[in-house]
């Protein structure tokens, strides 16, 4: 009296297929669970008697013996509570097998035998279809977020009864239909023609989010960084299908997914507080959970205060800055999480906040001012490509103002950069400018002889290192890109130069 | 009336109660190094074996109660016992039936698998 059922778990963002074998033996009642369970799985005991007895079938009185393979894996959560409640139910006879392979089956028990919702689902499904399963059985809670897999019968149950009669045949119940969208029009609630003044700063956003790059904003206290930082979202281009799927599979891992919506897409905006600890940043734990550079990706991360971040935290930023993913290694597994995100930072140009400042006179003395900016090292400003310096607003800013460009229009000179982009690199496997390597700056990043001569000069005045030499010609292509223009000119390069100003200005020397 | 004689007596009550449930009883007081067992009988395909509890009203506790961790696991090591020594190749559970009340007014009650190993 044998019989199986197939699962799904996660591990990292991919989901496997998990066996659960059931063997009803002769011998003292027992009920034991094989396989790697942590507390969550072994405690679906109670919850699978109880929902089968509640539910109104019998509950074999034998030697139960559950194995969940492959065995080797670590199994976390409650979602074994259905496969395992069914193969039960089979090996008892109660079920139809035949049924029973061509799906796999997922969710948590109530102790009345109501389905509960599970986490990672989208990831599941994802391995579900590549295992050539025919169908998914999953709760109605996380109906949605499966339905996005193409070619996967999406069966959403309530209870365990209903998951019965439906692998008996006796009750028919319709797969899920995708109902997301991608538009292009995304409803956001903020606009960047909520924002007076500061052309300057959205200029550079514009630029930053035309070719992905980093960028920094200095500025006093209430000169609108953040104000800026949390409009670029609605500034950068829609997501695609895949991207939109990748976004959904790690808010999903995280138990973050609203119930009515299948996919995410807006692009996610995360901003953690400078408190955040490393792991809260890159992601890890036991077994390696996703962090805020994970939720971030396809998005923007934006730390406000940079300086106040402590230093072990932002030095950790380096790898996923430069890899667009994050290898979190610890003693049970090492799992990668994507972490491909622009990051916003805002500061103060020293502790009071008004260094630099027109108006007010800085109180801090050289000494404050220099181990304030010296918290953000050298390596990683050296990723930011964008320094940008946003002024306080004069009165007449504030009092004579216009509305200016709304994000709806902004966008879409950022999407005709990108596509321009996405021709470009067609063959290189990357996306934007942000990610040429050395040999592709070389190859796309052609000048005219007025830019070489401007260039030449800049970094002979102005001391660059051969990594600002190639962050300039990057940032100078999206410029030419947001332009129109195939070659790159001399009003490009300046303009990129300029956005390089922290390089000399405050760390260089105060 | 003392203990044992008490004891006698609910297991008789039992017995009477079991065999009109249909239950075949084929031992009684199987007694062994690790322990005893009040009853031991045939039902359908099962081999149950079963412990009697006795309560007054005057006790604190229920009947049921009184089969706690260290009584089941003390049942299972005897059960163990007697599976090996007979040889017995069939489903086994463990039954409690717990009577409770006074001489006029006797309540019995059967937990069928009562509990697992």
């Amino acid at each position: 009296m044998l019989a199986k059922a197939i699962s799904n778990a996660v591990l990292g963002i991919d989901g496997y297929l998990v066996e659960v074998e059931v063997d009803l033996a002769k011998g003292l009642p027992a009920f034991n669970i094989v396989g790697l369970p942590d507390v969550a799985v072994r405690e679906a005991k109670e919850r699978v008697r109880s929902a089968i007895k509640n539910s109104g079938y019998p509950f074999p009185i034998k030697r139960i013996t559950v194995n969940l393979a492959p065995a080797d894996i670590k199994k976390e959560g409650a979602a074994f509570d259905l496969p395992i409640a069914i193969s039960i139910l089979a090996a008892s006879g109660l079920i139809d097998n035949r049924r029973l392979d061509d799906y796999a089956l997922i969710g948590e028990l109530s102790l009345d035998g109501q389905i509960r919702g599970v986490k990672g689902v989208l990831s599941m499904a994802l391995a579900a279809k590549a295992e050539a399963k025919k169908g998914f059985i999953l709760p109605v809670e996380n109906s949605q977020e499966a339905s996005v897999v193409e070619g996967l019968e999406v069966i959403a149950v309530k209870n365990l009864e209903e998951t019965i009669a439906y692998l008996n045949g006796t009750l028919k119940i319709d797969a899920i239909k995708e109902n997301y969208q991608l538009s292009n029009n995304q409803e956001y609630k903020i606009d960047f023609s909520d924002v007076k003044g500061q052309e300057a700063a959205k200029r550079a956003l514009e630029v930053a989010a035309a070719g992905g790059h980093n960028l920094i904003m200095i500025g006093p206290p209430g000169s609108g960084k953040t104000m800026l930082a949390k409009r670029l979202p609605t500034i950068l281009p829609s997501l695609t299908k895949e991207e939109a799927i990748e976004v959904t599979r790690i808010f999903s891992i995280m138990g973050r997914l609203a119930k009515e919506k299948s996919l995410i897409t807006n692009r996610p905006f995360r901003s953690p507080h400078h408190t955040t600890s490393d792991v809260g940043l890159i992601g890890g734990g036991r077994i390696p959970k996703p962090g805020e550079v994970s939720l971030a990706h396809h998005g923007v991360l934006f730390l406000d205060e940079l300086p106040e971040f402590k230093k072990n935290v932002l030095e950790v930023l380096r790898q996923p800055l430069e890899e667009g993913r994050v290898t979190i290694s610890r003693a049970l597994t090492s799992l990668d999480y994507p972490a491909k995100f622009m990051l916003i930072a805002a500061m103060n140009p020293c502790p009071c906040g008004y260094y630099g400042d027109i108006k007010q006179e800085c109180a801090c003395t050289p000494k404050q001012v220099n181990r304030y900016l010296s918290k953000i090292s050298g390596p990683l400003l050296d990723r930011i490509d964008i320094h940008l310096e946003v002024p306080r607003l004069e009165v007449e800013e504030l009092t004579n103002y216009q509305k200016s460009e709304s994000s709806v229009d902004i966008k879409k000179r950022v999407e005709v950069a990108r596509e321009l982009q996405a021709a470009r690199f067609k063959a290189e496997e990357i996306n934007c400018n942000v990610e040429m390597t050395s040999s592709m700056v070389e190859k796309y990043c052609i000048m005219n002889q007025a830019a070489v001569n401007l260039l030449e000069q800049a970094i002979t005045r102005l001391n660059l290192s051969a990594r600002a030499y190639d962050r300039i010609l990057k940032l100078a292509r999206t410029i030419a890109d947001l332009a129109g223009e195939e070659i790159i000119l001399s009003e490009h390069i300046a303009e990129a130069i300029q956005y390089r100003s922290l390089d000399r200005k405050y760390i260089g020397g105060v | 009336m003392d203990t044992r004689s008490l004891g006698r007596m609910g297991e008789e009550l039992a017995k009477l109660f079991l065999e009109k449930e249909g239950y075949q009883i084929i031992e009684e007081n199987f007694w062994c190094r690790y322990g005893e067992i009040d009853l031991i009988a045939l039902q359908k395909d099962y081999l149950v074996f079963i412990e009697v509890k006795l309560s007054s009203n005057k006790s604190y506790m229920n009947p049921q109660e009184k089969v706690d961790y260290r009584k089941q696991k003390k049942l299972e090591q005897v059960a163990r016992y007697y599976l090996s020594n007979k040889q017995v190749e069939s489903d086994f559970r463990f039954d409690v039936v717990a009577i409770s009340g006074d001489k006029r007014d006797r309540e019995i009650e059967l937990f069928k698998n009562a509990f697992y190993c």
